[in-house]
């Protein structure tokens, strides 16, 4: 749904490039404030990372200094039909990351503490009560971590929500539009340039929110940041009789594995496939197919009786000290990012409404994710 | 000519052009394996009949023309590999096999991918009784296992199938109650006019036309099942005439068999990354090829209806034309010698073409029909998501058929979207006013099946494992 | 005419079965009446065997416990049928 952008020279408020959860919901509570804005994605919304991760809603897997913010994440996934508009369908239930190892107990023990000491209602079990709580497990496991507050989320209903709430709060969406280019306007603001269109959209702000694509806009203002590009396997099942009611994961969080309503079981973790973003698409590589698959049938032994019904491949991004970039890209404050946030989804909804507050002008601490950490360049006053 | 390549070649597909292919193929010296999903090969047209069937179902040419085929194959030097199905490939067409013993890989250099077609379905209120099959499914459940859907039957759809399953119930002993067809008359009169060109064709259409006269069984066209109500017997269904949607025919049955036409099998070569056009006579996507069944990858050829429905006879003889193709293109034939032994073929091909090309528009007969489906219909089967559902999700912005997919799980299910691509590609495009190939294609997604999870996991144990470093903390 | 070949016997759910060896499962599940062969995971309602060419996925049975399409898969004397998907 692409509006008719070839005669309009319209400037908008804000400009959002990227339409997944973090850009979206940005986009959704600047509109809901006034502003008008545009929320443009180079093919459909949501088809990258936030329609087609393995929609965890997890504190076991999260950097622990991401913590309280995972929380805040979370109860608003929960909480959808309130701000959304409607239920995407998360479910709270238990999380459980387990050690089958020695080396796996000790890493799990560390790892509970220090996130524990964040915040996360996090206790370690023994087997046994492990095994009370979640009898499919493989009894051979030596302990596990228990969150209270994990959860899960079929992730390709999240997109149809948004579009929903979106259209309502007046974003004008521009999807199938790949920005080649974004340059300072005459007069202020910003142009972005899109292929194949003649006009380019112009905002007063922008926000970038392209996640694995952020190194190469990032670029175009100045900044020289790595971007690492991570190709997330993942794998569902056909349906299957209960196995399991818990999100599991194992101590290296390496493993993501939970049975949907419709009894589907989803199996992530993070293992690569391969491709190159920027030519070419992505690829499932069979060896981690089978790493994978294999790791989530140690743990319910049960998936022996599982057809494997689809694979496909996410996208997540990285920064080089694997923390978020959320801020302001500029002195004047007319541009900004936010992405690249560890197991993002779960905290995603939070930290575009956060960006949101920023740029309406309260001060949320945004200290540690400032993107100018890793360059001083564009922070002297000069725009880009 | 450069010195001769006799590296090994793969086919997919033992059906008429795959078998061919592979046949010749090893005659011009190339180690050559085969892989087909079925015990035998034959395909779909020339598939052994069972043992009740072949003592049940009266001789026909497909018994004979298969039995030839395999006999043909067994003689050859081809390796065969039955019973083994591909359920995913690399881009450099590592092929994924599930088989007999469990799943391998298997390189291949030169692929010709001969996986034939697939049925095409179109929904109506009340198609997933279990009385109601598919029209293709009907043919193989009568020629190959000698039964019929039921005692009576309606069959409905559109193209020639229509007429030879028809003709099928009345061999076993059935009764067929009326033919539906959504193709136009004309089209028929206009197909009967070019039959004089494939004589086969003509006798066999013929008698068929005699004897379903003979019975006196009502032929409705530019007709379709719009709705099927499970009565406890039997089904009452009600067929609409297209043109006139208040002129309706009801008719009491015990089964119907129904589908639209034949679509060339893609998930192989869209996965293989080769280019694909929109057919728009035959409603369809279907791979770039040359008239030997050369695409844009070198390395990867086509034959047979995979490459575009042109039929059984067709499919022999562009069977033979890509292996001789082939053996040109790595040197082991001159140009001179690849023209002497395609001369016959090529002209043959070209005359039972004529004929194959007239068959498109009356198979895909049915396009209109999804863009006007009740809200209640079922369009995904496995899902059983309504054509309401679907608007409904149109309106909120999945103008594309793979969002249309994530925000309604139509296409989600274990058929991979097989059952309801078409259908949901038409409501799609009828509702935001594109073209089918703006509105676009499920992506094609490993594995091609559902693949049980044991055959990827074999026997391991924990430290076999390759576990990756621990995420950060 | 189907008397000049032995029948073989299997079970579909609780009722015996008589087929010929060596032919398709649906086809002498058809022939003894029965059309559905199991249920739809989403909505409980029938399935049964639709396209015959392994794509529909909705003849799927468990043989002696294993996935199989009903088909494809030939009778065998004494095998035991069940639904795929059970309501």
């Amino acid at each position: 749904m692409t509006q008719a952008l070839h005669t309009r020279p319209d400037v908008f408020d804000t400009v959002v490039v990227g339409a997944g959860v973090m850009g979206a919901t940005t986009a959704l509570f600047l509109a809901r404030a006034g502003q008008k804005v545009a929320l443009i994605d180079r093919e459909d919304m949501f088809r990258a990372a936030s329609g087609v991760n393995a929609g965890t809603l997890t504190l076991h897997m999260t950097r622990a200094q991401l913590i309280p913010h995972a929380i805040r994440g979370r109860e608003m996934w929960l909480d959808s039909a309130n701000w959304l508009g409607e239920d995407v369908g998360a479910l709270a239930t238990p999380g459980l990351s387990m050690a089958f190892t020695e080396a796996e107990e000790e890493l799990l023990r560390q790892r509970a503490r220090v996130r524990q000491e964040m915040g996360a209602p996090i206790e370690v079990l023994s087997a046994k009560e492990t095994i009370r709580i979640e009898p499919g497990i493989n009894p051979t496991l030596r302990a596990a971590a228990y969150c209270a507050l994990d959860g899960h989320i079929p992730t390709y209903r999240v997109g149809g929500a948004y579009a929903r709430a979106l259209r309502q709060a007046g974003v004008t969406i521009i999807e199938n539009s790949p920005v080649e280019g974004i340059s300072p306007a005459t007069g202020g603001g910003y142009e972005v340039r899109i292929t194949g269109r003649a006009h380019p959209v112009r905002g007063h702000r922008i926000v970038l929110s392209t996640g694995a694509w952020l190194e190469k806009m990032l670029g175009w203002l100045g900044y020289d940041i790595p971007i690492r590009c991570l190709i997330n396997q993942l794998v569902v099942t056909e349906t299957l009789p209960p196995v399991m009611r818990s999100v599991l994961s194992i101590a290296n969080g390496l493993l993501s594995l939970k049975q949907f309503a419709n009894g589907s079981v989803l199996i992530g973790g993070g293992w690569q496939g391969e491709g190159n973003i920027h030519q070419g698409g992505t690829r499932v590589i069979p060896e981690n197919l089978r790493g994978n698959v294999r790791l989530a049938q140690h743990v319910v032994p049960r998936l022996n009786e599982a057809q494997i019904l689809r694979v496909w491949l996410g996208l997540e991004s990285e920064t080089p000290d694997a923390m978020p970039l959320i801020g302001a890209l500029t002195p004047d404050e007319d541009a900004f990012v936010v992405g690249c946030i560890h197991s993002g989804f779960t905290s995603g909804p939070y930290m575009g409404r956060l960006l949101a507050e920023r740029i309406l002008g309260s001060d949320p601490d945004l200290g540690a994710f400032d993107p100018t950490r890793f360059s001083s360049l564009p922070a002297t006053g000069t725009r880009p | 000519m450069s010195s001769p390549d006799f590296s090994p070649v793969t086919v997919i597909g033992g059906g008429i052009a795959g078998a061919t292919s592979a046949i010749a193929l090893s005659r011009h010296g190339f180690p050559v394996t085969l892989i087909d999903e079925q015990p035998v090969a034959g395909g779909q047209i020339f598939r052994a009949p069972s043992p009740y069937a072949r003592k049940i179902v009266p001789p026909n040419h497909e018994f004979s023309g298969g039995d030839t085929l395999r006999q043909k194959l067994a003689a050859s030097n081809v390796d065969v590999r039955f019973s083994t199905r591909v359920w995913g490939l690399s881009p450099t067409l590592m092929l994924d096999l599930l088989g007999p013993d469990g799943i391998n890989q298997l390189p291949a250099a030169t692929l010709v991918v001969a996986n034939g077609a697939t049925e095409r379905f179109l929904p109506f209120q009340g198609w997933t009784t279990p009385r109601i099959i598919g029209l293709a499914g009907a043919s193989i459940l009568m020629r190959n296992g000698g039964t019929l859907p039921g005692q009576s039957v309606v069959v409905a759809g559109s193209g020639p199938l229509l007429f030879s399953v028809a003709h099928q119930v009345l061999e076993l002993g059935g009764r067929v109650v009326a033919i539906v067809d959504a193709g136009h008359r004309s089209d028929w009169l206009r197909l009967g006019a070019m039959l004089s060109l494939d004589p086969a064709r003509l006798t066999q259409a013929t008698s068929w036309m005699l004897r379903l006269k003979k019975a006196g069984i009502p032929i409705h066209h530019r007709a379709h099942i719009s709705e099927a109500q499970e009565t406890g017997t039997g089904l009452r269904l009600t067929v609409t005439e297209m043109d006139h949607p208040e002129r309706r025919h009801v008719y009491a049955t015990e089964a119907a068999a129904c589908g639209y036409g034949l679509k060339p099998s893609t998930l192989i070569t869209r996965t293989a990354g080769v280019q694909h056009r929109h057919d728009p006579v035959g409603g369809y996507l279907e791979p770039v090829t040359d008239t030997a069944g050369r695409t844009s990858r070198p390395d990867l050829y086509v034959t047979g209806d995979a490459a575009g429905i042109r039929g059984m006879a067709v499919a022999r003889l562009r069977g033979l034309i890509t292996a001789h193709a082939i053996a040109h293109d790595r040197g082991v034939i001159s140009r001179d010698t690849y023209e002497a032994l395609t001369r016959v073929p090529l002209r043959q091909r070209r005359r039972l073409e004529a004929v194959s090309r007239q068959m498109l528009p009356l198979m895909n007969a049915g396009s209109a029909i999804p863009a006007h489906l009740q809200d209640e219909t079922i369009v995904c089967r496995c899902e059983r998501v309504k054509a309401a559902t679907l608007r409904s999700a149109i309106q909120a912005g999945a103008e594309d058929l793979n969002q249309l997919k994530a925000w309604t799980r139509c296409g989600m299910g274990p058929c991979q979207g097989r059952m309801c691509e078409d259908s949901a590609r038409g409501l799609l495009a009828a509702a935001c006013g594109k073209t089918p190939e703006e509105a676009g294609s499920f992506t094609a997604r490993m594995p091609f099946f559902p693949l049980p999870l044991t055959a990827v996991t074999g026997d391991f144990t924990y430290s076999d494992i390759p576990l990756p470093k621990a995420a950060p903390l | 005419m189907g008397n000049k070949m032995p029948p073989v016997t299997f079970t579909f759910l609780n009722s015996t079965i008589e087929g010929v060896e060596g032919e398709p499962v649906a086809a002498a599940l058809r022939r003894a009446g029965i059309t559905e062969l199991g249920r739809s995971g989403v909505d409980g309602t029938p399935r049964s065997a639709f396209c015959f060419m392994g794509s529909c996925q909705e003849c799927r049975v468990r043989i002696d416990g294993t996935v199989a399409y009903a088909c494809k898969a030939p009778v065998l004397p004494n095998m035991t049928v069940t639904p795929y998907v059970q309501s």
